[in-house]
């Protein structure tokens, strides 16, 4: 399977959430900041960067993890990329989407806004940090799901 | 080939570019020629994600549009990565013309959701739309070369 964690700019939500899958985060804790800060991509990307489909990593068995950014587009995201796999006539049955969004909270709101829009990286990073380690066993919940197949919910 | 034609509900600028390569319209369309184009101002809600086949160039390229609201240019960039990560060898390219759909045509889709209103805004945007196909050609010609 491919999975593809997308949010909005691709560097909080989705980023965490890959690397738990991945084991680069612990699933039976909340990371601490410098866990955080050493994952790839963890508050690294730019607007030029959105839309990129990053690879993260392959889990244990054999599946690969990618992160991607869709703005505004929210649900939309997978409808249109299926739209875009049916008429390329490839096979999307291997591709898993996972919208990290729902589990986003203000303080990630309002830090990523900080570090990535405005550039305060000093501030918003502490608030994204912060923001991160609230939500932190959702985005595990989320992982659990999706590790055990069960996506409808999501 | 298969060409995919982005703008944001993919039933207005996409769709004159789509019929204009596929040459069921020319430079100087009427009103009633976009009018009577199948899919042309086709759209019950404002969400994107719905892709139409609007038919093949005289070189057999397919020729489709999609719906991408307002963020073409990274659907463009995602559509490329996904389409790598699966391994599609068929070539396809990707052309964005939402910039053809000027604030005023996308204010008039707003108002086409509007029943009593929708056939009176398919009008009104096919006036708009009608005289951008010239630049529209410009547009397909270097994309296509390149």
């Amino acid at each position: 399977m491919i999975f593809i964690y997308n949010c909005y700019g691709g560097s909080h939500s989705s980023v965490t959430a890959a690397a738990i899958h991945l084991g680069l985060l612990p699933e039976t804790r909340i990371a601490n900041n410098r866990e955080l800060l050493n994952t790839p991509y963890y508050d690294a990307q730019v607007a030029e960067d959105h839309g990129r489909v990053r690879f993260m990593g392959t889990d244990k068995q054999g599946n690969t993890v990618f992160i991607s950014s869709k703005r505004n587009l929210g649900g939309r995201y997978e409808k249109i990329m299926r739209e875009v796999i049916n008429i390329v006539g490839a096979d999307g049955r291997k591709l898993i989407f996972i919208d990290t969004m729902p589990y986003v909270n203000l303080w990630m709101v309002i830090g990523g806004f900080l570090s990535r829009r405005l550039g305060y990286y000093k501030i918003g990073r502490g608030i994204i940090l912060y923001g991160t380690r609230q939500s932190y066993f959702k985005f595990i919940h989320l992982v659990q799901l999706v590790k055990k197949g069960d996506l409808a919910g999501l | 080939m298969k060409i995919i034609l982005f703008d944001h509900l993919g039933c207005h600028a996409a769709v004159l570019a789509g019929s204009y390569l596929g040459g069921i319209i020319d430079l100087e369309p009427t009103a009633r020629e976009i009018l009577a184009l199948p899919v042309f101002g086709f759209y019950e809600s404002l969400l994107p994600g719905t892709s139409f086949y609007i038919g093949h160039d005289k070189l057999g390229n397919e020729i489709y549009t999609l719906g991408v609201g307002s963020e073409a240019k990274i659907m463009s960039i995602s559509a490329r990565d996904i389409s790598r990560i699966l391994g599609v060898k068929e070539h396809f390219k990707i052309i964005d013309v939402s910039a053809y759909n000027t604030p005023l045509v996308r204010l008039f889709i707003y108002i086409g959701l509007l029943k009593p209103f929708n056939r009176m805004v398919r009008y009104f945007c096919a006036q708009m739309l009608r005289g951008c196909i010239p630049e529209l050609s410009l547009l397909l010609k270097q994309e296509l070369k390149e």
